[in-house]
């Protein structure tokens, strides 16, 4: 009889990952297909190209404005190509009827959704990929100009006195194209002091001729080597790009005259060693994390930056003896010279000064009465890293904006599973202006909160005090602007921006908490959407 | 031999549309009893608003029965699974009209999770059937309303479905193409696959179908063997050829001799349609129309 023969039936999985790729690979193909995605990637290519032709003050604002260009640019025709597609994808597929034919399929609802949305994200996907190609190689043709540029001036020294300023490119030597960073190093240490050279600049745009007199107490020996181009620092023009070029002290101690231990406020940015008295005589940089992986080969390279001041009396002295400590020995060993007043300079340690765990440390002492140095507690020692490669901090930077579209097209997917597309297209957009304004209502609320807003303290005449009855009333306003915060995606969390242009390498930990706060924001959405997508008729 | 019992069962199915801002209620079914065997051609008819699409989405977990039960191949009608066995033909083609008839099937094959061999062998297989071999790499949007319709059939048929649901599967063929889609429905069920036809062409319904039911206005109206529907006991007609006006009054002359009550002697019309028609007016002229758009 019928009932006997029973062909198994395949039951269907809980969350059917083949059919939900199958609908991706489709929503990809179908947006490949559509002219409005080229019309969009044109567009964001062409406004990251126009970032080489614009006019910069220096070489170093010109790679900023590139970066926050190409980012901005990519950031927006991004944001408009997952907004549009995910609004407007499910609903015409409703419209058209085209449900019909894959939903009378093996597809679950939640195959169908969760599918759609992984295509969109290829599609995002592939747009920031090929921004981030383009980024690159726009970002890549502004450097090509120069690979060496100026990155410390001393101040009064000659370069500063010839018009050498930070962000300047040296593309010649006495007549010598230079290629390389390192290529400038050799042809410097070839010349004697005093010699009278010859540096081809780039600068405010144009191209110049800067002649340099080669310091004589800065030649050789211990110390400085950098500097000798007449109180010139310079490095890889890529270091302007990328950042986790150096490293700061784990701490920075203080100490008295005979080492006495000195409190010193540490609210106060710059400490002076100013006194022989109670105030600290002397500072000691100490680095415990150099991991040798982490440094460039060759001698560690310290920037110095500090501020020398001599009295106008007595012995006219403005250096300050520098000692380092020898790891094997455990004692500390003076440097054979001093360093100068006119900072920033950079000090070449060997190798053998790095302990086995990664330790380095320098101790600046004030030995003349008539001295005085101030340290700054945030960049007065940096040890130099070899340049990242920029391409990298801007891939996470690409990465973090993917994090950010992931919730943008959420909050699209969301919408277009209960709203007709162009209402879904208008309520994700303003969802995305409400996220981009986290910071003020903020500050709305911590106001409402602390009753900034409502009369404030009034002593003089009669007070109405109905107005300090309805705190309620603020109280009430400040949850509301509270929950704004919660309920919109936060978008600060994904600016990245900032720390592009200032060559500033994005924290691991940055890229971390935007993962996993837009893959929460983004699993609520979907999780929502998919309750409504399951309920939903088609009709 | 079939490994279920109905192909079809419904149980008191029924949807109400509430419609607009005033909430205006549509009885799109109403109490739908209704059984399609293994094995049979089952023609859905209906006029156009009688109800038949809204069923067959019910049947497909498209849309959700306000009364009632649906079940398909024994199983509950939302039953994602029961669908490997299921070949749906919309109304019309709602296809994706970017692609091209390979990568259509192709993608319909994907969502029955088949891999890529046999996808690709059932698309060359399936293009071939409907005749759209000189087209296969066109995209769709290209594609006439009868070579949509094509390729909409195919892609019903990717699975290899036991059973079959086609809603207007001739609507915008020409005769010819009218003339292949009804022999491929009797090749599907000689294949032991059931066919559950919507169609309000009668001559199409008539010629392949074992049973049919009559929809109108949502309810039920007719349902049995066609050929016990059609006929009528009492009443004999003799069809003949180059019949002239003098044997007609023979024969009349004849029939009446006989005892027989001539009623006419004329050209033959589309029995089906008159059943059609007079089901349809008996169900207007009484509980009809007045119900359809209560409020």
């Amino acid at each position: 009889m019928a009932q006997e023969v029973r062909r198994e039936i395949k039951p269907s999985s809980g969350f059917p990952a083949g059919k939900a790729l199958a609908i991706a690979r489709h929503t990809f193909r179908e947006a490949l297909r559509r002219k409005v995605l080229f019309a969009a990637i044109v567009f964001a290519v062409a406004a990251a190209l126009s970032a080489w032709f614009l006019p910069a003050h220096d070489y170093s604002d010109k790679i900023r404005l590139v970066a926050s260009i190409c980012l901005g640019s990519s950031a927006f025709f991004a944001t408009i190509v997952a907004i549009v597609i995910a609004s407007t994808s499910i609903p015409k597929d409703l419209d058209q009827k085209l449900v019909y034919t894959v939903l009378s399929k093996p597809v679950s609802r939640v195959a169908f959704l969760w599918g759609k949305v992984l295509g969109y994200l290829m599609v995002v996907g592939l747009i920031l990929a090929i921004m981030w190609l383009v980024s690159v190689g726009v970002m890549r043709a502004t450097v090509a100009r120069g690979k060496v540029m100026v990155t410390i001036v001393e101040p009064r020294g000659p370069a500063e006195l010839s018009g050498l300023r930070e962000g300047d490119i040296i593309l010649a030597y006495n007549g010598v194209k230079l290629d390389s960073l390192a290529m400038l190093a050799d042809v410097v240490s070839g010349a004697k002091p005093g010699d009278l050279v010859t540096l081809r600049v780039y600068k405010d745009g144009e191209e110049r001729d800067v002649q340099l007199r080669i310091s004589p107490e800065r030649r050789g020996a211990f110390g400085l080597s950098s500097a000798t181009l007449g109180g010139l620092g310079f490095d890889a023009a890529e270091t302007k790009l990328c950042a986790d070029k150096d490293i700061k002290p784990t701490e920075l101690v203080f100490t008295g005259i005979e080492g006495r231990s000195v409190t010193t406020d540490p609210d106060e940015s710059r400490v002076w060693m100013f006194d022989g008295g109670y105030g600290p005589n002397s500072v000691t940089a100490k680095f415990s994390n150099l991991l040798e992986e982490k440094l460039p080969p060759g001698d560690i390279r310290i920037a110095v930056k500090m501020e020398i001041r001599t009295s106008h009396v007595g012995k006219h002295v403005d250096d300050v003896p520098i000692a380092v400590l020898n790891p094997k020995t455990g004692k500390e060993e003076p440097f054979q010279h001093r360093l100068k007043g006119r900072t920033p300079s950079i000090l070449s340690v060997g190798r053998e000064y790095l302990s086995e765990d990664g330790s380095l440390q320098l101790r600046f002492v004030r030995d003349e009465p008539n001295v005085l140095f101030a340290v700054s507690r945030t960049d007065s020692f940096r040890v130099l890293l070899a340049p990242r490669s920029f391409e990298l901090n801007l891939l996470r930077s690409f990465f973090v904006l993917f994090l950010q579209m992931v919730v943008v097209v959420a909050v699209a997917s969301l919408g277009s599973t209960f709203l007709s597309g162009p209402v879904a297209m208008f309520l994700s957009f303003g969802v995305y202006i409400c996220g981009n304004v986290m910071d003020f209502v903020e500050t709305i609320a911590e106001k409402l909160k602390a009753g900034t807003y409502r009369i404030p303290g009034h002593t003089h005449g009669p007070v109405d005090t109905s107005l300090y009855e309805k705190q309620w009333l603020d109280d009430v306003a400040s949850l509301v602007a509270k929950a704004y915060t919660y309920i919109f995606p936060d978008f600060r969390r994904f600016q990245t921006v900032e720390s592009l242009v200032q060559g500033v390498v994005i924290p691991w930990r940055f890229v971390g908490i935007a993962l996993v706060y837009a893959l929460i924001y983004a699993v609520v959405c979907l999780a929502i959407g998919t309750l409504i997508f399951w309920r939903r008729e088609v009709e | 031999m079939p490994d279920y019992n109905y192909a079809v069962r419904t149980e008191g199915l029924s949807k109400t549309f509430f419609t607009g801002w005033s909430r205006k209620r549509v009885e799109a079914v109403v109490d739908l009893d209704l059984q399609v065997v293994p094995g049979e051609v089952f023609g859905l008819l209906g006029p156009n608003g009688s109800g038949k699409t809204t069923t067959t989405k019910m049947l497909l977990g498209l849309l959700r029965p306000s009364r009632g039960k649906a079940w398909v191949l024994d199983r509950p009608a939302d039953d994602v699974g029961i669908k490997h066995r299921i070949g749906y033909l919309p109304e019309e083609s709602y296809l994706y009209r970017f692609l091209d008839a390979e990568e259509t099937l192709d993608f319909y094959g994907q969502l029955f999770g088949l891999p890529r061999k046999e996808r690709r062998r059932r698309a060359s297989e399936l293009i071939e059937m409907v005749g759209l071999e000189y087209a296969r790499k066109r995209p769709l949007k290209e594609y006439s309303k009868g070579m949509a319709r094509r390729i909409g059939l195919a892609q019903a048929l990717v699975n290899d479905p036991d059973f079959v649901i086609l809603d207007e599967p001739t609507s915008g063929l020409d005769p010819i193409g009218t003339k292949e889609i009804k022999d491929l429905i009797t090749s599907l069920r000689d294949q032991g696959k059931t066919v559950l036809l919507c169609s309000h062409l009668l001559a199409d319904v008539r010629d392949v179908c074992n049973r049919i039911a009559i929809l109108h206005l949502g309810r039920l109206k007719v349902v049995g063997e066609v050929t016990k529907l059609l006929e009528v006991s009492e009443i004999t007609q003799i069809t003949a050829k180059s019949v002239n006006q003098q044997t007609q009054e023979s024969a009349r002359r004849i029939l009446t001799e006989g005892g027989a009550d001539v009623l006419t002697i004329e050209h033959p019309t589309t029995t089906l349609e008159d059943l059609f028609l007079k089901t349809i007016r008996g169900a207007g002229s009484g509980a009809g129309s007045s119900e359809r758009n209560q409020t």
